[in-house]
């Protein structure tokens, strides 16, 4: 098998996933790069079953309503982001969780997250015009960004300002009379009360329409005149070339290479203006289809170029997950998960609770001090384990080679981790580092074994901690 | 709820007890009870890794609490994921942890007897131990989940025999769960994951098989527990339906439950009586029928009197039926 072929597939399992191990590797480059995209994209009409629920529940009741505190809510959602045969639906997931953050630090009900990111699983890759409108009528969202209080003798524009500047549109293509004109249409769009949390647990919130409440006057809005109602104005949004321009970007910062925040888009150019034009055409040509714009972003020789390969640093969510599939850990209900779902808040992304509606800024952004040290340790903790099943069968293929010099220990190691990329310079410092421990040999005895083992643990802890090792 | 007659029965409503706590009266996703004497009940909570509250709760069926014992650990009396409780004929206390693959004894105030189990797949090991229940002769059967299979034991914990193994058909289980036995000896076992139930002789000869997947009357999707009452009418807690089915003793479905919680129980009115505000915040509520309902049933218990119990995980809580026995109906045009 090639090894440029297993690196390209290792480069989409990471970007359209959470990494993947060799033997899935070797199973994906065996069945073709195209057909691999093809059932990461369409996983339900190839036959990948979603991940088993009941088996979540059973284990762990706590995840299924964890109440206010997201504890419990992010170990859930860290499980199936570690798990899920369906890698590119849960990126998807986390994709628009960026786009549309919103958060228990107001919402106060971590289940109605939960209910919010399912709703992203089961929409993520189909229509974004239908996805807008279910987020419309989304109770978490509705909550976070004030629409219950958007009534029509008192409009509150909190939510119809975001819909055009982060969740569609973006800066500058919208007028604030657009902004008011947008929020009109959306009074009487609410939620509906619900069974207080008091003494049986949480109860669901669910969308409730008031007519009464609806604004129904006539509204102008981006040159459009009419008694225009919520839905009308996201089928406005939706025909925008400035929408699909906006998506396009979102797409190629999170999946293909790190752009400027988002509120310097405005004034910074894309990095790769062709990539965001092919993205925007196949986002319209598609009729706005998620599905068929990924298809075309996997396929795309921007996407497979190697120049943009471990170019973007990777979010705390990779880290954690992408670590938990190298490793195998918690690949099954264990106890101890909810520290691993906690890991990303200490890394500087608490999933279902981001620091603002503008979401997380990501690339460069995710390293400071504290956050690097979180991020080694994290993964050298782990990938030191030798007991870990991820880790033995890294030291298994080591073992199974005849002999094996400096360079060659160093270089499996490497390609074994993902494959990693490290520079030249700190591929010397390994493979010194390994000469001055004398030769590695896997050995005949139990003790030379475990001590060959332990030798493969240390330097994998080695490349987690290299600075390149921060980028996938 | 209103009276259900079905085909010579009458269930009726009863009351519920519980509320959501992570200690003292109420639960914390309790999965398992168990019936004592003198309308005693112990239940298993679950707790959670932001609540880890594992513990005992005995109370009784008026609601009335006892006491509570265990913990979170893995010391001895402690525990970590357990599942399931049964009483032996002294009334002590079995609990069983899937995690630490064990039984741990009290006697019925909650004190500490001895554990043991050893964790394996060979024979007299178990795995993943996830309903027990006793037979007449103090004998104690075992669900064991990740094993597929139902392992006997004395309760000292010597091993007698094994039935079982990982598959769909008759005799194999796909992650079992809950247990039960008839008046006779036969055995009742929730075949989880093949979404049935499944019936055995005390030697654990195939007898019978019913329910299958669906969400209809007389289907099952993840079945978590079993009772049969001493009329061999059998009722299962349909775990991901919300719902309880009630089977005749030939596997036929007679009626189904939903729950029918219209009132609070005693801790729950408690509880929302010393908050105001959540008084009126149920007052805005256009609807609390969903509250009445199941989510997640996840054990069931009869009674010598014919009060059904089911464990509502979820909601922390456990709704009570009765089936009436002599019930004579009113003249319709009263």
């Amino acid at each position: 098998m090639a090894e440029k072929d297993i690196a390209l597939m290792s480069h989409l399992m990471r970007r359209a996933g959470f990494g993947a191990t060799r033997d899935e590797l070797e199973a994906r480059v065996a069945k073709g790069y195209e057909a691999t995209v093809e059932e990461l994209v369409n996983p339900e009409e190839h036959g990948i079953p979603p991940i088993d629920e009941g088996m979540i529940f059973r284990h762990n009741p706590g995840y299924e309503i964890p109440g206010g505190n997201p504890t419990n809510g992010q170990a859930h959602w860290m499980y199936r982001l570690i798990n899920t045969p369906r890698p590119l639906e849960e990126k998807m997931v986390l994709f628009w969780h960026h786009v549309f953050a919103t958060g228990n630090a107001k919402v106060d009900n971590c289940d109605q997250l939960l209910a919010q990111i399912d709703m992203f699983r089961k929409n993520g890759m189909g229509n974004y015009r239908d996805l807008l409108v279910l987020l419309a009528k989304d109770p978490a969202m509705i909550f976070w960004l004030d629409n219950n209080e958007n009534h029509r003798d008192a409009p509150n524009e909190n939510w119809g300002r975001e819909l055009l500047e982060l969740f569609s549109m973006g800066q500058g293509n919208y007028s604030e009379d657009d902004v008011k004109e947008c929020s009109r249409a959306f009074t009487g769009w609410t939620i509906a009360a619900k069974i207080p949390r008091l003494p049986y647990g949480r109860y669901p919130w669910s969308f409730e329409y008031l007519p009464q409440d609806h604004d129904d006057g006539e509204k102008t809005f981006l040159g459009h005149r009419g008694r225009f109602n919520g839905e009308d104005i996201i089928d406005i949004v939706v025909r925008q070339p400035a929408t699909a321009r906006f998506i396009a970007r979102h797409l190629y910062n999170f999946f293909v290479a790190d752009e400027v925040q988002v509120p310097s888009w405005l004034d910074v150019a894309p990095r790769d203006p062709v990539a965001i034009n092919m993205l925007g055409e196949t986002f319209i040509s598609s009729g706005y289809d998620m599905r068929a714009t990924l298809r075309m972003l996997f396929n795309s020789d921007f996407f497979k170029d190697e120049s943009v390969w471990f170019g973007k640093v990777k979010s705390p969510a990779e880290v954690v997950a992408g670590t938990m599939r190298l490793v195998q850990d918690h690949v099954s209900p264990k106890p101890g998960m909810a520290p691993i779902g906690l890991e990303t808040n200490y890394q500087g992304q608490a999933l279902m609770d981001p620091p603002s509606v503008e979401g997380w800024h990501t690339g460069q952004e995710w390293i400071d001090s504290g956050s690097l040290l979180r991020r080694i340790n994290f993964v050298a903790n782990r990938v030191g384990d030798t007991s870990l099943p991820g880790v033995k069968s890294i030291i298994e293929r080591l073992a199974a080679r005849e002999s094996l010099t400096a360079t060659e220990f160093v270089d499996g190691c490497i390609d074994l981790m993902g494959p990693a990329r490290v520079n030249d310079d700190t591929r010397s410092e390994l493979i010194a580092h390994v000469e001055a421990g004398g030769p590695a040999r896997r050995g005949a005895t139990e003790e030379e074994r475990a001590a060959f083992g332990r030798r493969v643990g240390e330097v994998l802890q080695l490349i987690a901690s290299t600075r390149e090792y921060q980028f996938g | 709820m209103q009276t259900v007659m079905v085909r010579g029965r009458v269930y009726n409503y009863s009351h519920t007890i519980g509320r959501n706590a992570t200690g003292g009266p109420g639960f914390r996703h309790p999965v398992d009870l168990a019936l004592g004497g003198n309308g005693v009940v112990y239940v298993i909570n679950r707790g959670d890794e932001f609540q880890p509250c594992q513990r005992v709760s005995v109370i009784t069926v008026d609601e009335e609490f006892i006491r509570d014992f265990g913990g979170v650990g893995t010391g001895d009396g402690q525990f970590t994921w357990p599942t399931a409780i049964a009483l032996d004929g002294d009334e002590n206390v079995y609990v069983a942890d899937e995690w630490l693959n064990r039984i741990s004894i009290f006697d019925r105030d909650g004190n500490y007897l001895g554990k043991w189990g050893t964790p394996g797949s060979g024979e007299g090991q178990i795995n993943g131990p996830s309903g027990i229940v006793f037979d007449g002769n103090d004998n104690i059967y075992i669900t064991e989940e990740l094993n597929h299979r139902i392992s006997k034991f004395t309760k000292d914990g010597r091993y007698i025999s094994s039935w079982g193994s990982e598959g769909p058909g008759e005799g194999e289980f796909n992650h079992p769960w809950g247990i039960a036995l008839d008046g006779r000896g036969d055995v009742y076992v929730a075949d989880w994951h093949n979404d049935r139930i499944q019936k055995f002789s005390p030697e654990g000869e195939f007898l019978a098989s019913f329910g299958g997947s669906g969400e209809g009357k007389g289907e099952l999707k993840l079945p978590s527990d079993v009772a049969v009452d001493d009329e061999g009418d059998v009722y299962v807690t349909d775990w991901w339906n919300n719902k309880v089915e009630v089977f005749d003793p030939e596997g036929m479905p007679l009626t189904t439950f939903i729950g029918d919680a219209e009132e609070l129980s005693k801790w729950a009115q408690e509880a929302v009586d010393a908050n105001p505000d959540y008084v009126k915040a149920r007052l805005r509520v256009k609807s609390l029928e969903p509250q009445w309902r199941f989510t997640r049933p996840t054990s069931i218990e009869i009674s010598e009197d014919g009060k059904i119990l089911v464990l509502d995980n979820q909601r922390a809580r456990i709704q009570i039926y009765q089936k009436e026995s002599d019930w004579v109906d009113p003249q319709f045009n009263l």
